[in-house]
């Protein structure tokens, strides 16, 4: 967040910054935070606390650049901070691990998921959901930022803190799970597999 | 012994030039096929497998499975309404602070 040189902008500016360009992600920044807790008001309080920074931290921001990605960003950040406060999510994977093998050329060759087009294009919502909530946040959270926020990989990268490459080996990675999740469960609702 | 052949594309093999039940790069395949439903692919990516696709079964299906998990994810999650307290009750804090 501090790449950018400050800005000085008078407190007329500063408000209307945080109108026209920060409010219209309210939608957004509201249905990120709740996926990624899971809870009404701890989603209402992500994203209070996400914007009282932004407004604090305003001058920081370029007027007319990318205010959705600077403000996931300061969500994602708040949300990493608060649930290690808190503590309630068991303890994350070992990432190096998955991506160092994820990077590897024969990583996918053998993972065959035989799910059918039907299938998916049958679920409801609520059964989407369940399989996209069941995994690790980390996997969670680029699935929504590029399939349903339509991040490009650069712009989750800035969000997430992460190179590109890590991006696109945690994406592949999350998919791959969530096809599993979506296979195990379309045989469990008795869908047809094969 | 056998002729070398000519690669035609850096993704997809062309030995057989009828629709492949197996495909022999299947991993580079799966990585393209991501990259070109996230819109990341280069034009070089995407005129390769435009040109290729339906050579390869296995691929096409996976491209066609991909697609439907994108856009069952975007259609079908249930999108939350903002509570309809957030955005006066950000305005207050803020006005507190200032
Ligand atoms: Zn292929």
């Amino acid at each position: 967040m501090s790449e950018n040189p400050l800005q000085n902008y008078t407190e007329k500016d500063k408000y209307q910054i945080f109108d026209t360009e920060f409010m219209p992600h309210i939608d957004s920044m509201y249905n990120f935070a709740y996926r990624l807790t899971m809870d009404e008001d701890e989603a209402k309080d992500l994203v209070q606390d996400t914007y009282l920074k932004a407004f604090r931290f305003i001058s920081s921001f370029q007027r007319g650049t990318n205010a959705k990605a600077w403000l996931f960003r300061i969500l994602k950040n708040s949300f990493i901070n608060d649930y290690r406060k808190k503590s309630k999510e068991p303890a994350k994977l070992d990432y190096q691990e998955v991506e160092t093998f994820y990077n590897s050329d024969e990583a996918d060759s053998d993972i065959t998921i035989d799910l059918r087009v039907e299938t998916v294009q049958d679920m409801i919502g609520d059964e989407i959901a369940n399989a996209l909530n069941s995994l690790a946040v980390d996997f969670k959270a680029v699935i929504i930022l590029c399939d349903i926020e339509g991040f490009t990989y650069e712009e989750m990268a800035k969000i997430l803190d992460i190179p590109i490459g890590t991006v696109r080996s945690r994406l592949h990675r999350a998919r791959n799970l969530l096809k599993e999740k979506l296979k195990g469960y379309a045989r469990s609702m008795g869908y047809k597999s094969e | 012994m056998t002729t070398p052949v000519k690669k035609v594309s850096g993704i997809f093999s062309t030995r057989e030039m009828a629709t492949k039940q197996t495909c022999p790069n299947h991993a580079e395949c799966m990585k393209v096929i991501q990259l070109i439903l996230d819109g990341e692919a280069s034009n070089e990516q995407l005129k390769h497998f435009n040109q290729n696709l339906d050579q390869c079964l296995p691929c096409m299906q996976k491209y066609n499975l991909e697609r439907a998990i994108r856009e069952t994810l975007r259609c079908k999650l249930e999108k939350k309404c903002v509570p309809h307290d957030l955005i006066a009750n950000i305005k207050t804090k803020i006005d507190e602070v200032v």
